[in-house]
C-alpha cells in the first residue's frame, strides 16, 4: 500500500472510532422521574447499580440496614448519611460547628438536617460511583455502587479507541512503516553525576536508605500490632497499602524497576545477620566456594530446580487469596511483615546471599518482570574489560563492596529481572566499570520462561480480580473475599478457586493458544515455545498500566486517610498537625473512570508496540510478524476491555 | 568493624526509644484540665462485645474470632463528688453514647479514630446505665454498662 493510501485509511478509521460513540450518544432519550431508594448494609448497597438517562429527575431516598452508613456521590454535591429508621442530608451551605455535645436524639449535627429524600437531576452522563463515608467495618473503604448515567459516552470512546489503536498498530506493522520508536538516548548517570559516583562507592550508601526505611517499617509493625484495629485508622495499612502500593505501582517499578529492591527493610536484617557486617565489607583473601566472602551459617546455595520465580508465583497467588483480609486487618499486615523477617532471618542461617528476594518473596517475582520494561539499568560500561577481569569482583566480591547479593555477574548481564540495585558491584569493581544507565520503557525484551510468562499472566488477572472485587459495585465477591468476617466459607473456596483456576489455566492456555494460532498462521518461523515467550512481553506494559488504573483511585479518594493518619500514627486519638479528623473529600472523584480508560489505553499501545520490537528480533519479515502479533493483539484487546468494562462501564 | 557494632548498638537504640518516646508522648496528651480529683476511664465501642474498658488494640482482633463469648458488661466505680471523665472511642464502626442520668447523649457519633471526651461531676450516689445509642449491629441493644457511684 503506498503511503497515502495507508494515511487515508488511518483518517478514516479515526473518523469512525470518534463517530460511532457520538452517533450512540445522540440517541433521543426520554426524560423522567425516578424513584429510587438504596439500602445499604454492610459494604453494600441494594441496588448496587443505578442506570438512569441524562436530565432524568432522581428522587433519592436512603436507608441503612445495619450500621451508621454514608452515601457519597461522586460528581454530585449530595452526602448522605444512613442510620436504621433515619436519614440525614448534608447542608453544604452551612459551616460546621466542631465539638458540641449534648445533643438530643436524632441530631446528628447542626449541618446535617434529617431528610426523608433528595432530589436532583442527573445532568451529567457518565458513571459515577457512589461511596460510605462512615467507617461501617473492615471493607469500608470499598463500600462502592454505581450511578451510570446514559449515554456513557466516554466509556464508548474508550471502547472504540481500544479497537483503533490495536488496528493502528497493526497496519503500521503490516505496511513497513513502524510504530514510532522512541528516540531516547542512553545515559550513564554517573558520568554525569560525578559526585552522585563517590556517594554510591561510600559503603554506608544503601544502609543510609535501609536505616530510616527499617524504622519507618519498625513503627509500622508497631502499630499494626498495638495500634487502631480499624484498617483507614492504623497507619500500616494506610501507609503500606494505598501509599507504598501506589507509589511501588506508578513510580518506582516504571522508572526505577527494582529499586524498592535497593531500600526493602524487610531482609535486611538478615543481611546483616549473614554478612556479620552491617555498613563494612568482610573479605577473605582465599576464595571460599567462588568468593571471597564467609558469611553466617551453613552457607548453602539455592537449589537449581527452584532457580525459577514458580515459587514466587504460587506465594503471591496465596498471598492476594487473602488480599482483601490481608489490607484491610492491620494484625493481618502484622503477621506478613513478621512472617517475612522470620523466614529471611532462618533462611540467611541456611543459604548465603539474597535467596528469599530472588526466589521466595511473593512481590519479587512481578517486580523482576515488570522491571524489563523500566527506565533505569545498572549495567558494565564495557563488556570487553569485564571479560578480561580475571578475579570478577562483582560477582565474587572485592575490598570494597559485596560479590552480588543476587547471584549476577553484570558482564553478561542482559536484563534488569534478577538486579535488586543494590549498588555493591559499583563499588567492588576496581576498573569503574559500571554505570546506572537511563533507557526507553520497555527495553529488555528476553523473557527466559515459562514462569516468567505465568507471571505476567497472572499479575494481569490479579489486577482484573482486585479491580472487581475491590474497586466493582457487587458485594457478593466482597463477602466472599472478607471470609473472617462473613465467615462464607464456600463462596470464598469458589472466589479462590476461580483466581487461582483463571490465573493458571484459562488466561495462560488461552494466551498460548493465541501465540500457537499465530505462529501456525506465521508459518512457523521459529518454535513455539519461543515465539509464545517473546509474545508475552506484549502483556507487561499492558499489566503495569492495569495496576496503575487500579491503585490510582485508591490514591484520589482515600489521601484524605494519609493526611489523617500523619496526624494520629498509632491511632491513640493524637492530633500533632490538627488534621485527624479531616473530612472525607475525594480528589476529582468523577474525573477516575476517565483517567483510568486513558491509562489503559496508553498500556494498550505500549504493549502492542514494544510487543512488536521484541518479536522483531526473532522475526524479522514484515509479514509473518504482522501474523504472528494479530492474535496475541486481540487477546490484549479483550483484556483490556474487560478492565474498561469495570473502571467505566 | 568498629563502625558495624555502633551502627547495631544505634539501631538497638532506635528501636527501643521510638516506642518509649510514643509512649510518654501519649501520656503526656491528658486533657488539660484535669484536677487531682479527676477519675479517667476509657470506653471503646465494639459492635460484637459491647462496651470494653479500655483501649482496644489491632492484636485483640484475634480474640475476636472467638464469637458468642460476650464479657460481662463493664462497671465504672466512682465516689460521689468525683469529676469523670470519659474518653470514648470506637473499635469498629459508628457508636453512640448515652447516660441518661446525668443527661448525657452522644447522638453524632463517635467514629473510629475519634475521641469523643465526656466529662462530669458524679453528684449522685447510685448505679447508673450507660449505653450506646447508635444503631451499630446485632448487639446494639445489649451494649449497656454501669456506673457506680458510692458515698
Amino acid at each position: 500500500m503506498s503511503r497515502k493510501k495507508i494515511f487515508f485509511i488511518l483518517l478514516l478509521s479515526f473518523e469512525l472510532a470518534i463517530i460511532i460513540p457520538l452517533a450512540i450518544a445522540m440517541i433521543p432519550r426520554t426524560k423522567s422521574v425516578r424513584n429510587i431508594s438504596i439500602n445499604a448494609e454492610k459494604f453494600k448497597y441494594s441496588p448496587s447499580k443505578v442506570i438512569v438517562n441524562k436530565g432524568d429527575t432522581i428522587v433519592l431516598s436512603f436507608s441503612s440496614k445495619d450500621v451508621t452508613h454514608g452515601f457519597y456521590l461522586d460528581g454530585y454535591p449530595i452526602e448522605l448519611i444512613a442510620r436504621k429508621g433515619t436519614s440525614f442530608k448534608k447542608n453544604l451551605s452551612v459551616q460546621t460547628p466542631m465539638h458540641s455535645s449534648g445533643h438530643t436524639l436524632e441530631h446528628l449535627d447542626t449541618n446535617w438536617s434529617q431528610i426523608s429524600s433528595v432530589k436532583f437531576t442527573a445532568s451529567t452522563s457518565g458513571k459515577f460511583v457512589f461511596r460510605c463515608t462512615k467507617i461501617c467495618g473492615n471493607l469500608h473503604p470499598f463500600m462502592t455502587g454505581e450511578l451510570i448515567v446514559r449515554p456513557n459516552t466516554s466509556y464508548h470512546f474508550a471502547v472504540s479507541f481500544s479497537i483503533w489503536i490495536t488496528f493502528f498498530v497493526l497496519l503500521l506493522i503490516f505496511n513497513k512503516k513502524e510504530p514510532s520508536k522512541p528516540k531516547f538516548k542512553r545515559i550513564n548517570i554517573l558520568q554525569t553525576f560525578p559526585w552522585l559516583k563517590k556517594l554510591i562507592k561510600r559503603q554506608g550508601f544503601q544502609f543510609a536508605f535501609i536505616l530510616p526505611n527499617f524504622l519507618v517499617f519498625y513503627l509500622f509493625i508497631l502499630a499494626s500490632l498495638g495500634g487502631s484495629p480499624v484498617g483507614n485508622r492504623n497507619i500500616a495499612i494506610v501507609f503500606v497499602w494505598i501509599l507504598w502500593w501506589f507509589v511501588l505501582k506508578a513510580i518506582l517499578v516504571p522508572f526505577g524497576g527494582r529499586v524498592w529492591c535497593f531500600l526493602c527493610p524487610l531482609p535486611a536484617p538478615a543481611e546483616w545477620l549473614s554478612r556479620k557486617r552491617i555498613i563494612s565489607v568482610k573479605f577473605i583473601p582465599k576464595r571460599f566456594r567462588g568468593l571471597y566472602h564467609r558469611f553466617t551459617g551453613l552457607e548453602r546455595d539455592w537449589p537449581k530446580k527452584l532457580q525459577n520465580i514458580w515459587l514466587q508465583n504460587i506465594l503471591f497467588l496465596a498471598m492476594i487469596s487473602f488480599g482483601m483480609i490481608l489490607i484491610t486487618r492491620p494484625i493481618a499486615t502484622a503477621i506478613l511483615f513478621l512472617f517475612i523477617l522470620g523466614v529471611t532471618l532462618l533462611l540467611s542461617l541456611i543459604f548465603r546471599q539474597r535467596v528469599f528476594c530472588r526466589y521466595l518473596c511473593p512481590v519479587g517475582g512481578f517486580l523482576g518482570t515488570y522491571s524489563m520494561a523500566a527506565m533505569t539499568e545498572v549495567r558494565s560500561i564495557d563488556k570487553d574489560i569485564c571479560k578480561k577481569h580475571k578475579n570478577k569482583s562483582c560477582f565474587s566480591g572485592g575490598e570494597k563492596g559485596w560479590a552480588c547479593p543476587w547471584n549476577q555477574y553484570i558482564g553478561n548481564m542482559d536484563r534488569n529481572n534478577d538486579c535488586g540495585l543494590c549498588t555493591e558491584c559499583i563499588k567492588s569493581c576496581p576498573k569503574d566499570n559500571i554505570g546506572i544507565f537511563t533507557r526507553p520503557f520497555g527495553s529488555d525484551k528476553n523473557i527466559k520462561g515459562y514462569d516468567e510468562m505465568y507471571n505476567i499472566i497472572i499479575m494481569l488477572v490479579v489486577a482484573m480480580v482486585f479491580s472487581a472485587v475491590m474497586l466493582g459495585p457487587w458485594g457478593f465477591m466482597k463477602d466472599a473475599a472478607n471470609v473472617t468476617e462473613s465467615l462464607e466459607t464456600i463462596p470464598f473456596i469458589i472466589f479462590v478457586a476461580i483466581v487461582w483456576i483463571l490465573a493458571l489455566i484459562i488466561f495462560p492456555g488461552l494466551f498460548m493458544l493465541c501465540a500457537k494460532i499465530s505462529n501456525y498462521f506465521a508459518k512457523k518461523p521459529v518454535s513455539d515455545r519461543k515465539l509464545t515467550l517473546k509474545l508475552s512481553y506484549i502483556l507487561i506494559p499492558i499489566g503495569m498500566f492495569a495496576w496503575i488504573a487500579f491503585s490510582l483511585p485508591a490514591i484520589m479518594i482515600n489521601y484524605g486517610y494519609i493526611i489523617s493518619i500523619l496526624s494520629d500514627p498509632l491511632g491513640l486519638g493524637w492530633d500533632l498537625f490538627n488534621l485527624a479528623n479531616v473530612h472525607f473529600k475525594p480528589f476529582i472523584p468523577d474525573w477516575i473512570p476517565f483517567i483510568q480508560g486513558v491509562v489503559l489505553l496508553s498500556g494498550l499501545y505500549l504493549g502492542l508496540s514494544r510487543g512488536n520490537d521484541a518479536i522483531k528480533v526473532l522475526i524479522p519479515g514484515r509479514s509473518p510478524r504482522f501474523w504472528a502479533i494479530i492474535f496475541p493483539s486481540l487477546y490484549a484487546l479483550l483484556y483490556v476491555n474487560i478492565l474498561l468494562k469495570i473502571f467505566m462501564g | 568493624m568498629k563502625k558495624d557494632y555502633y551502627y547495631l548498638v544505634l539501631i538497638i537504640l532506635l528501636m527501643i526509644c521510638i516506642p518509649l518516646g510514643i509512649r510518654i508522648y501519649d501520656h503526656s496528651l491528658k486533657p488539660e484540665n484535669l484536677t487531682s480529683g479527676t477519675k479517667e476511664f476509657t470506653l471503646t465501642g465494639s459492635a460484637e462485645k459491647g462496651w470494653i474498658l479500655g483501649e482496644v488494640k489491632a492484636y485483640d482482633i484475634l480474640s475476636f474470632f472467638k464469637k458468642n463469648e460476650r464479657k460481662s458488661d463493664p462497671v465504672i466505680y466512682v465516689s460521689k463528688g468525683d469529676q469523670v471523665v470519659l474518653k470514648l472511642r470506637s473499635s469498629d464502626v459508628t457508636h453512640g453514647f448515652s447516660l441518661k442520668a446525668f443527661g448525657i447523649f452522644i447522638s453524632k457519633g463517635i467514629d473510629p479514630g475519634q475521641t469523643v471526651y465526656v466529662k462530669f461531676i458524679a453528684d449522685k450516689t447510685g448505679t447508673f446505665m450507660f449505653a450506646c445509642n447508635v444503631y451499630c449491629g446485632d448487639v446494639h441493644h445489649m451494649m449497656h454498662g454501669s456506673l457506680i457511684v458510692t458515698k
